[in-house]
């Protein structure tokens, strides 16, 4: 389950003043869309953990991974800094800080724990992945995929990740790579950027990849497109298994009216007409995306929930930041709270 | 070093709301520096330990590269000993609150238009992050990269400098 966070948007954002063309709007739009709802209509909040801090950890952008033990894994794009927690919120331990040496990061967007214990995480600028051992207290390895940026990872394998990146300077550079972490070489490059051709700058500086596994199955988003893609893990490279349209209501996507490299303003006018699709979590019997929607310095996290075969269950705006689902449990930052370190978790009412 | 009445000391006194004599001093050229003597009417403030005062624009909080990183150790570290103003300077679209909220930046704050940010700062080019102590301008920062184009990284010499100061204020590990 994986969460880009508002950070992350934002920095997106901030990319997005060094690579933009003018060129006209394209807006994509599903055919059919989701009843909207409230927060308490749709969840059954069963409880809350309290995310430790103390005066070396704060919680100010946390993106959440699920540790083996039913723990939690936490990258926090803003503090440079990953963590492991207990599942009732108790710190087990820390690692990295911002910089560029061995255990360093510049911004962690993704912290996973291989089927081998050791951790491994990824840095969204410069794509450097870092492996910890199993208590992250020591380094063992740090590699290089040729990548910029690194969007997501997953891990298949204790020998292979699947890396969301693009390759630098290919508007057309496929998504997805298989990455060996003994041979540090990608393996196979897979998912064309799926964008219409006047999109392809804007994906380059506003792509996200949202990934999730269930069974034997790969999901993948990419925020620039109204679809859920499926891939079957059980081949190499994945092979592809089908698209689900997302009926998300009011997708609105398109490169900026002018060019917005040199301001701010504009470029955050830009990036608060959009609602670009940010994660994925494949659920039991269902799906849940979320995609956001830029206010200011904030992003907005609105939920959309549908069915296997697409058809819509309901969209939330403004529910939260989702952390993690396990099974029909979900994990969220109610956006009414709007303190990282205190979570709901609950589970989806029947509709 | 040119010391001179002006609405300089009598502008920050309505934005933080403080009393006190409006007796300010600024640099040469106009601009609060290192080494100046802190406006009249932060005294009362820096004398028992260190101010630490983030000045910015409502764009600026759109911005990767904020002292925001260092601002939260500051605050983890030191709680309330070492006092901490944040300004917003024409804040149009009311983005300081969000931003500090969403940051966890917990600061006295105000807001101003710019001709009383001029009153106050003179022509001091912004963002700025100052620190004041025993009267005194200690430091004068800008925010910097962390080297990648992503969040703004800790700047250690402002560390390093609230430490000494802090130190010399009594304050102990």
């Amino acid at each position: 389950m994986r969460a880009l966070t508002r950070a992350t948007l934002a920095c997106a954002g901030a990319f997005a003043a060094c690579g933009d063309d003018d060129s006209r709007m394209t807006t994509l739009a599903a055919e059919t869309s989701s009843p909207t709802a409230s927060l308490t209509e749709v969840v059954d909040v069963l409880g809350e953990i309290h995310v430790e801090e103390n005066d070396r950890v704060i919680n100010v952008a946390p993106i959440s991974f699920d540790d083996t033990d039913g723990g939690f894994l936490i990258a926090d794009l803003k503090e440079s800094q990953v963590r492991l927690y207990r599942r009732d919120g108790h710190l087990r331990a820390v690692a990295g800080g911002p910089g560029d040496g061995p255990g360093e990061f510049r911004s962690p967007v993704v912290v996973h724990r291989l089927p081998d214990g050791r951790l491994v995480t990824g840095d969204f600028v410069d794509a450097r992945l870092t492996v910890f051992s199993a208590a992250a207290d020591s380094v063992l390895d740090t590699q290089n995929p040729p990548l910029f940026p690194l969007y997501n990872a997953l891990p298949l394998s204790s020998e292979r990740l699947l890396l969301a990146g693009r390759q630098p300077g290919a508007l057309s550079s496929p998504l997805l790579h298989v990455w060996n972490l003994s041979s540090e070489e990608i393996e196979a490059s897979f998912l064309s950027v799926p964008v219409p051709p006047e999109l392809a700058a804007t994906a380059l500086s506003l792509g996200f990849v949202g990934l999730d596994t269930r069974a034997d199955t790969l999901y993948a988003t990419f925020s620039l497109s109204d679809t859920l893609y499926a891939f079957g893990l059980g081949e190499s490279p994945p092979r592809p298994l089908g698209k689900v349209p997302i009926p998300i209501r009011g997708f609105r996507v398109f490169a900026p009216e002018q060019d917005v490299r040199g301001s701010v303003e504009a470029r955050q006018r830009w990036l608060s007409r959009l609602t670009p699709i940010q994660a994925v979590h494949a659920m039991p019997h269902s799906f849940l995306v979320l995609f956001g929607e830029a206010q200011g310095p904030e992003n907005l996290w609105h939920w959309i929930h549908f069915a296997r075969n697409g058809a819509p269950l309901f969209e939330l705006r403004d529910g939260g930041q989702v952390l993690t689902t396990r099974g029909d449990t979900i994990f969220f930052i109610d956006s009414r709270e709007m303190v990282p370190n205190r979570w709901k978790f609950g589970v989806l009412r029947p509709r | 070093m040119e010391i001179r009445r002006s609405k300089t000391a009598i502008g920050f006194l309505t934005i933080l709301g403080m009393s006190g004599a409006a007796i300010g001093g600024l640099g040469a050229g106009g601009e609060l520096r290192p080494g100046d003597p802190t406006p009249e009417t932060w005294r009362g403030h820096d004398r028992a330990s260190p101010v630490l005062a983030w000045v910015f624009r409502g764009e600026d909080c759109l911005s990767c590269l904020t002292p925001a990183y260092d601002l939260r150790r500051f605050q983890a570290k030191y709680g309330d000993k070492l006092t901490l103003w944040t300004v917003s300077v024409e804040d149009r679209k009311n983005m300081a609150f969000p931003f500090l909220r969403q940051e966890r930046i917990e600061a006295v704050h105000r807001s101003l238009d710019m001709d009383s940010y001029h009153h106050a700062f003179a022509r001091t080019e912004l963002p700025a992050l100052y620190l004041s102590f025993r009267d005194t301008i200690r430091g004068l920062w800008r925010p910097r990269s962390n080297g990648g184009g992503g969040v703004a990284g800790p700047n250690p010499t402002v560390r390093d400098m609230v430490a000494e100061l802090m130190a010399r204020a009594g304050y102990r590990d």
